[in-house]
């Protein structure tokens, strides 16, 4: 077949050496990594199909699993998915890889040699388990519980981040227990928790005829639905060809779901919320808001209208820091002020920033000031990741902590470095934090100095190289467990449907075998070894969640629920905040659960949160510091390694960082420094870090690519398929050129996910690049997308 | 009998690849080998942006593989229209991969022996379409009589994929012009 021709692709056939060579092995039994290749095919289809569901991405897509002798044959969609129309992406159907691959961790392992140096013995889970517990112990009573630190990443699921690990966190008493989110998504949830009351999946709208696919304006802000979510997307594009709704995509690359747009505007990165801010004034001097939905439903907006008019945030003042026209910026508030139906999809290129949550709420009162709020095919979207579905051990059980040393793990890098403000000793991490935490070098640091590190996943990855002990971990159809989060609320239950591999086991088997060990079964039980237990009896707590129990679940034929279902037989939740609705279960009655029952964009409780950090509640204008234009930033006056303050926002107590806003940050080297790095998700076909273990994936994306426009490739002599280096002030990074249009010119794009281990292409991660600090003061949401950078051909 | 054909959507394809990853499930086929492939080009009518192409067998009236087979190996079937490959009469030498201009015969190296795409045959003989078509996120895939495709999509200008003189059946429907506020 012809040459390959996206970014990351390689140009010669050379590619799959390793996969080749695997293809001398017996093909008929054993573990080969080419699975399904010339694996029998005795029909089109398995003679047993299993619904079940894709444990991947946020897309939370339906399938059905076909299964023959007990091993998973093929897959498809769920054509009965109105979501999804029975439609995937690759990654799914990829996983027929993982769950065969030779690649897999198979029984657990202790390490023989140094940290990072990757030699391992095996050793039995008894060993393995009993040495660890002991290990915890002597640093729990050395420097207390709360030096253990766990990080759970989105591939061991909610059923071990908010089930199993969350109560071993609380039984042994630390709360430095985290997953992705805040590398992802606290920004939008704290904007929603604050505007409307509750995070519910955005505000609340839900993907059907009537309701997101039936806007006739779509503004994407640093959302690449394409190739974040292609079938949420692809179900959308299609509706909106349809009906001729137009669709603008703001965002420093020509993504894919640019490429499917009538408008691409290249924003300068970190700028969204000076767009925002631009519009509000426009928005507020036009009189283009709508009145009476202001004064029925939105709270402090007078105030919001008179600092952004007496700061003269005017589209004017946004256009250099934008780099869209004056003119552009009006005309686009106008239209969207204009159209009834129209929806904002934003999500990582917002939230990844240090000023995510107040361009999120900026970007909020741009949708509440002109009533696009509460309403079918009008809202704002934002995968937004906390569930009610936290598992809670009895009060007495707890053990009396310190705070938190930081909402992000990134805050505990410091931590584990220079034992400040108290010491991490020990990290249980799940995922790939040797890929994907900011600034490699300092977390390589750290973590030489734990006493302890246990690391439970799949396939043996750069972060196993630093453990003392590597836990093989069973996953989606291997274990049963429900979907990543749903942008529009959808739970999926993931049916069980073949066995693990090896000795491998669920995540949650492991937090509860380790528990056993500490005196935790009476409470982290043995019986929630079963995920229906587990997600039933220990999960369900909330109200919200009554009504959607595991067999209710496995046995909906669509193969979701979307939540909240009050009761045991109620029906499944549709959009939310429509006008003479309450919000379920509300007792106050309101249809915003806010303290005012009213969309609140500033009130003076509000501005006491944001003061403990240093900041207002009116959102002014900050960026980040490393960057070619010399704009507003924040500078730390309790940073990482202090004490800081105890955070308000969040429900278990956490230290924070305290800033002030400052005219332009001092020492920010732009004379060795002339780029501007952007990282992010790389195409379709990856996620995260796991998909570079499965061998088709490398067919469609191999090597770690750099995003170049061609007439500043010209200028530093680069050509598509260069080798090239990547410098920021933290480390250095090789990827090769891939030289398009569709980056702004002073921009290089690298995709996140590779590491130094993987087994077809390893490459240095981008993260060796990108710093801890500053991330964004109330959120401590890290910034993956903008740093200062150098190019150049090796 | 009708000719049957893929009808691809430029407007609607997002460059996934899931095409790609049903095929190769669906007919276990190992690295290197593709029965179709996403392609990411200079779109032709924008300069600057870029398109992605799934490229796949186009069925063609004269097909130039056929032409090509010293063993005549490849028949183009009266019944859909369809080009096969018979794999018993093979020989594995490859003149059918170098002749087709669109670059989209793809070989077994394992078995030696051309393989390519038949609109998934298995699958439509028991009620099933063509695996890619089924996954496709994008609904950028359709495929039927090709005269039927055609009528489905009549307002959308068609793409002249037919550089070669071979009649290709393959629809690809042209990019949406983008919309203007009004």
């Amino acid at each position: 077949m012809r040459t390959p021709t996206g970014p990351g692709q390689r140009t010669d056939e050379g590619v799959l050496r390793a996969a080749w060579r695997a293809l001398r092995r017996d093909l008929t039994g054993g573990r080969v990594e080419t699975f399904p290749y010339s694996a029998p095919r005795e029909g089109v289809l398995g003679p047993e199909e299993i619904r079940s569901g894709c444990n991947i991405c946020f897309n939370s897509c339906t399938t059905r699993v076909y299964r023959r002798d007990g091993k998973a044959v093929t897959m498809t969609g769920n054509p009965d998915d109105p979501v999804t129309g029975g439609h995937l992406c690759p990654k799914s159907q990829f996983l027929m890889q993982m769950y065969y691959s030779e690649h897999r961790l198979l029984f657990p392992q202790r390490r023989t040699g140094r940290r990072g140096e990757g030699r391992f013995e095996r050793v039995s889970w008894d060993e393995a388990l009993d040495e660890l517990a002991a290990r915890l112990s002597l640093v729990r009573d050395r420097d207390g519980p709360e030096a253990l630190a766990v990080f759970t990443g989105s591939r061991s699921g909610l059923l071990a981040l908010d089930g199993a690990a969350e109560l071993f966190c609380q039984l042994w008493g630390t709360p430095n227990h985290s997953g992705t989110n805040p590398f992802c998504g606290t920004g939008p949830d704290l904007a929603f928790q604050m505007t409307q009351g509750v995070e519910a999946g955005g505000s609340g709208n839900i993907f059907a005829e009537d309701d997101l696919w039936a806007a006739d304006l779509y503004l994407f802000v640093g959302d690449n639905m394409a190739e974040t979510r292609p079938v949420n997307f692809g179900q959308l594009n299609d509706r909106r060809l349809r009906r001729g709704a137009r669709l603008v995509v703001i965002d420093p690359r020509e993504t894919a779901t640019a490429q499917k747009a009538d408008e691409w505007l290249p924003i300068r990165p970190g700028a969204d919320l000076a767009l925002a801010l631009a519009w509000l004034h426009h928005l507020f001097a036009r009189e283009l808001v709508d009145r009476g939905f202001l004064a029925n439903w939105v709270e402090g907006h007078e105030q919001v209208r008179e600092f952004v008019l007496a700061r003269g945030y005017s589209p004017e003042w946004a256009e250099p820091i934008t780099e869209i026209p004056a003119a552009t910026i009006r005309r686009l508030g106008e239209e969207y002020a204009r159209t009834p139906r129209a929806v904002i999809f934003a999500n990582r290129g917002l939230s990844q920033h240090s000023n995510s949550l107040q361009t999120f709420r900026a970007l909020l009162m741009v949708a509440a000031v002109t009533g696009h709020w509460g309403r079918k095919g009008a809202g704002v979207m934002a995968i937004t990741s906390d569930l009610p579905i936290k598992a809670e051990a009895p009060p007495e059980r707890r053990p009396a902590t310190r705070p938190r040393v930081r909402r992000s793990p990134a805050g505990w890098i410091e931590a584990m470095r220079s034992g400040r403000p108290y010491p991490i000793r020990a990290l249980l991490m799940t995922g790939n934090p040797l890929s994907l935490w900011p600034d490699q070098a300092a977390l390589r640091e750290g973590l030489s100095n734990l006493d302890a590190i246990a690391h439970i996943e799949l396939f043996p990855s750069e972060s196993s190289a630093w453990a003392d002990f590597l836990l093989p971990a069973a996953t989606g159809i291997e274990a049963g467990e429900i979907n990543r989060y749903a942008e529009d609320r959808r739970i999926v239950w993931i049916e069980k449907v073949i066995d693990p591999p090896g000795e491998a086991r669920p995540d949650y088997w492991i937090w509860i075998e380790l528990g056993k060990r500490l005196g935790f079964a009476d409470v982290l039980k043995e019986e929630y070894k079963d995920p229906v237990r587990l997600w039933d009896e220990a999960m369900r707590r909330d109200p919200r969640m009554r009504g959607l129990s595991a067999a209710r679940l496995r046995g909906s034929p669509t193969g979701w629920l979307r939540w909240p279902i009050l009761t045991e037989d109620g029906p499944g939740a549709e959009t939310l905040f429509l006008p003479g609705t309450v919000y379920p279960g509300d007792p106050g009655g309101r249809r915003f659960p806010t303290p005012s029952g009213k969309l609140e964009l500033w009130t003076p409780a509000l501005e006491e949160t944001f003061k403990q950090y240093g900041l207002s509640a009116l959102p002014e204008f900050y960026t980040e510091p490393e960057q070619l234009l010399p704009l507003p930033t924040i500078e730390y006056v309790a940073g990482d390694g202090e004490e800081g303050v105890l955070s308000p926002v969040w429900e278990t107590p956490c230290l924070a960082g305290v800033v002030r806003i400052v005219a332009e940050p001092p020492g920010v080297d732009r004379r060795h420094y002339d780029m501007e790095l952007i990282t992010g998700r790389p195409p379709t076909p990856h996620f995260h870090s796991w998909t570079h273990w499965l061998w088709q994936a490398q067919e469609q994306c191999a090597d770690l690519f750099a995003h170049l426009h061609p007439d500043r490739a010209a200028a530093l002599g680069i050509r598509t398929g260069d080798r090239v280096r990547i410098e920021s002030p933290r480390g250095a990074i090789e990827a090769v050129a891939w030289v398009a249009p569709g980056i702004r010119p002073s921009a290089v794009y690298v995709p996140l996910g590779w590491d130094e281990r993987q087994p077809y292409h390893p490459w240095r991660p981008v993260n060796w690049l990108m710093p801890r600090e500053p991330r964004c003061p109330v959120s401590d949401q890290a910034n993956f997308k903008m740093s200062l950078c150098r190019v150049s051909r090796v | 009998m009708p000719q049957l054909a893929l009808m691809i959507d430029l407007a609607r394809c997002i460059g996934c690849g899931s095409c790609e990853a049903a095929c190769k499930l669906e007919h276990r086929l190992g690295p290197g080998q593709f029965r179709t492939r996403i392609l990411t080009l200079p779109r032709p009518d924008e300069p600057g942006r870029i398109e992605f192409v799934k490229a796949v067998c186009q069925q063609c009236e004269r097909p130039a593989c056929m032409r090509a087979c010293g063993a005549n190996a490849i028949t183009k079937r009266a019944s859909d229209g369809i080009v096969v490959v018979d794999p018993e009469r093979c020989t594995g030498c490859q003149e059918c991969v170098r002749a087709c201009p669109y670059g989209v015969m793809s070989f077994d190296p394992r078995y030696q022996r051309a393989d390519k795409c038949t609109l998934c045959v298995e699958r439509r003989e028991v009620g099933l379409g063509p695996a890619c078509a089924a996954v496709c996120p994008g609904h950028a895939i359709s495929w039927g009589p090709v005269e039927e495709l055609r009528a489905r999509a009549a307002d959308r200008p068609v793409r002249d994929a037919d550089h070669f003189g071979l009649s290709p059946a393959t629809i690809y429907l042209e990019h949406v012009p983008a919309r203007v506020p009004a």
